[in-house]
């Protein structure tokens, strides 16, 4: 699966510190989710796509 | 989210100041810089004790040195306040972490243990297997430690 949390988030003006503190998480955290080395919870996915202002479906992919 | 089986993270800090000094002098009495007796001997009580040329006891008591229990007992403890205490701040990808490192160092330590099966015998299998009691979480923290630290530095 892959994830376009990298885009939203620098469009958002966020930087990775910013968005894991809003979201409850670690920024190492936040840099393994966007380099798809960590695939985050229902609840973590939803808090993200919360803070970016955009849908879970718009942030996760499956890979084809 | 707190993970309720973890202890807290001050712990961590006990549980260096137990291992610590416990595997140094487990390595001292290990190369026979200090005797088994350097803390002396006492009577205790032991469920099974198979004795040298005597009867075997069975919920008894014997004599014996107290340095091996008691220094296996403060690394054991050590060790296990150093890897399951929580870390300072917790999160799921720290639990990640946290799993995917007991599965390896769970495989590792099996294979350790093949390996003492197959080419170590009668008091050197006794010894590997001394060793083998403690490379589970000795194998669990190094990989956990190294996971945080290489997550930590890929970020930076």
């Amino acid at each position: 699966m892959k994830n376009r949390i990298r885009i939203a988030r620098v469009e958002a003006g966020l930087t990775q510190e910013e968005l894991a503190r809003r979201t409850g998480v670690s920024r190492q955290a936040i840099h393994s989710i966007e380099n798809d080395k960590y695939m985050p919870s229902v609840a973590l996915a939803i808090r993200i796509a919360r803070v970016l202002g955009k849908s879970v479906e718009e942030l996760f992919l499956m890979a084809e | 989210m707190k993970a309720s089986y973890l202890f807290p993270h001050r712990f961590s800090l006990l549980g260096w100041l137990l291992a610590i000094p416990a595997a140094t002098f487990g390595l001292l009495m290990l190369f026979g810089v200090l005797d088994g007796d350097f803390l002396g001997r006492a009577q205790v009580f032991a469920i099974y004790a198979q004795r040298f040329l005597s009867d075997d006891i069975y919920f008894g008591f014997v004599t014996t040195d107290l340095a091996d229990e008691l220094i296996s007992l403060l690394f054991t403890i050590g060790l296990l306040l150093i890897a399951f205490s929580a870390e300072r701040e917790e999160d799921e990808f720290i639990r990640h972490l946290r799993l995917e490192s007991l599965v390896w160092a769970t495989k590792v330590n099996y294979l350790i243990l093949i390996f003492f099966i197959l080419f170590l015998y009668e008091g050197g299998f006794l010894l590997g297997l001394v060793f083998n009691m403690f490379t589970l979480l000795i194998l669990f923290i190094l990989r956990f430690r190294i996971s945080l630290y290489m997550t930590w530095r890929a970020g930076q």
